[in-house]
């Protein structure tokens, strides 16, 4: 399992957080979608998103969507959406997840394994980043380093 | 003919916006390409850039883009580098030779096509210039989208 260090950078990125169950994400994800294309915008990279599961709760969980847009964008006062001009990150790890039927987590303590090993300090939640691959997809999970040593 | 089903989808992508004349286009692929190898980078390609006005008096908005090896780099204030660029639910269709006349009938091709289909376009034109010595041959690309009686929008 190949596992890269690198940066990452993201430009004029809409972001929506919403709790709910794990199989109604995907709806949250489409109300993104949608609201882009609406305002006359389209999206300029994949759809990357964070799950936080640690509410207390095993029915839901908090999904964080991020997409990067053509251009930039005015945000009203507005609890549904976040614009973020430039989503970057100096240092971390990304792992490939190929398999979607497997368990994400496996590859998230790879990481882990992988930045105790070497002495970092990751950040969670993950960036999943879901890239589209012949109608199926793949996962890139990156992995922000905050500490080194 | 036409692609229903197209994608532009790369990693470590610089970007940089440009306005010129339209004649001037083969210099401002050229002096982009060397910028960018200027800057350490080694090209991966292949080159691409969108069309974003309808050329006025033949003056060219545009981004040109080129996806290169390294997955760091830094760059000056007006250019852009994306860890991941991609445009999903593109049609496109294949240009080779007499670019100038050829281009002009894929253009309107793919504009019948959008309006035939009930499609609205909702990106800007792309050109993906690929081929190698044995042949030329560039893609044009524009991002669709199907026309819905959609709620009232719900503003960013």
């Amino acid at each position: 399992m190949k596992i890269k260090r690198c940066p990452l950078t993201f430009h004029n990125v809409i972001s929506a957080t919403s709790t709910c169950k794990p199989s109604e994400w995907h709806h949250s994800a489409q109300d993104l979608r949608n609201a882009i294309i609406r305002n006359e915008l389209y999206g300029t990279g994949p759809t990357i998103y964070q799950v936080s599961t640690n509410l207390g709760s095993q029915e839901s969980a908090e999904y964080t969507f991020h997409v990067p847009v053509n251009e930039p964008v005015k945000i009203d006062l507005n609890e549904t959406y976040r614009f973020t001009k430039e989503l970057t990150f100096e240092d971390g790890l990304v792992i490939r997840h190929a398999d979607l039927d497997e368990d994400m987590e496996e590859s998230y303590q790879i990481l882990r394994l992988c930045a105790e090993e070497y002495g970092l300090e990751l950040e969670e939640p993950f960036y999943n980043i879901y890239l589209d691959v012949y109608g199926g997809g793949i996962i890139d999970i990156y992995a922000p380093i905050v500490k080194e040593g | 003919m036409i692609n229903p089903n197209d994608s532009i989808r790369y990693t470590n992508v610089i970007s940089r916006k440009y306005e010129f004349q339209y004649q001037e286009l083969e210099n401002v692929f050229n002096d982009f390409v060397q910028e960018v190898i200027h800057l350490g980078a080694t090209i991966k390609g292949p080159l691409f850039y969108s069309v974003n006005n309808v050329p006025m008096d033949e003056v060219l908005l545009s981004e040109f883009f080129i996806p290169i090896h390294e997955d760091d780099l830094v760059v000056p204030e007006d250019m852009r580098f994306h860890s991941y660029f991609s445009v999903e639910n593109m049609i496109s269709i294949y240009v080779h030779n007499h670019f100038e006349t050829k281009t002009e009938v894929a253009y309107r091709l793919l504009l019948d096509y959008i309006s035939d289909n009930e499609l609205e376009q909702v990106t800007p034109i792309f050109h993906v210039i690929s081929g190698d010595h044995s042949m030329q041959y560039a893609m044009i690309k524009i991002g669709v989208q199907k026309v819905l009686n959609m709620e009232p929008a719900s503003n960013i």
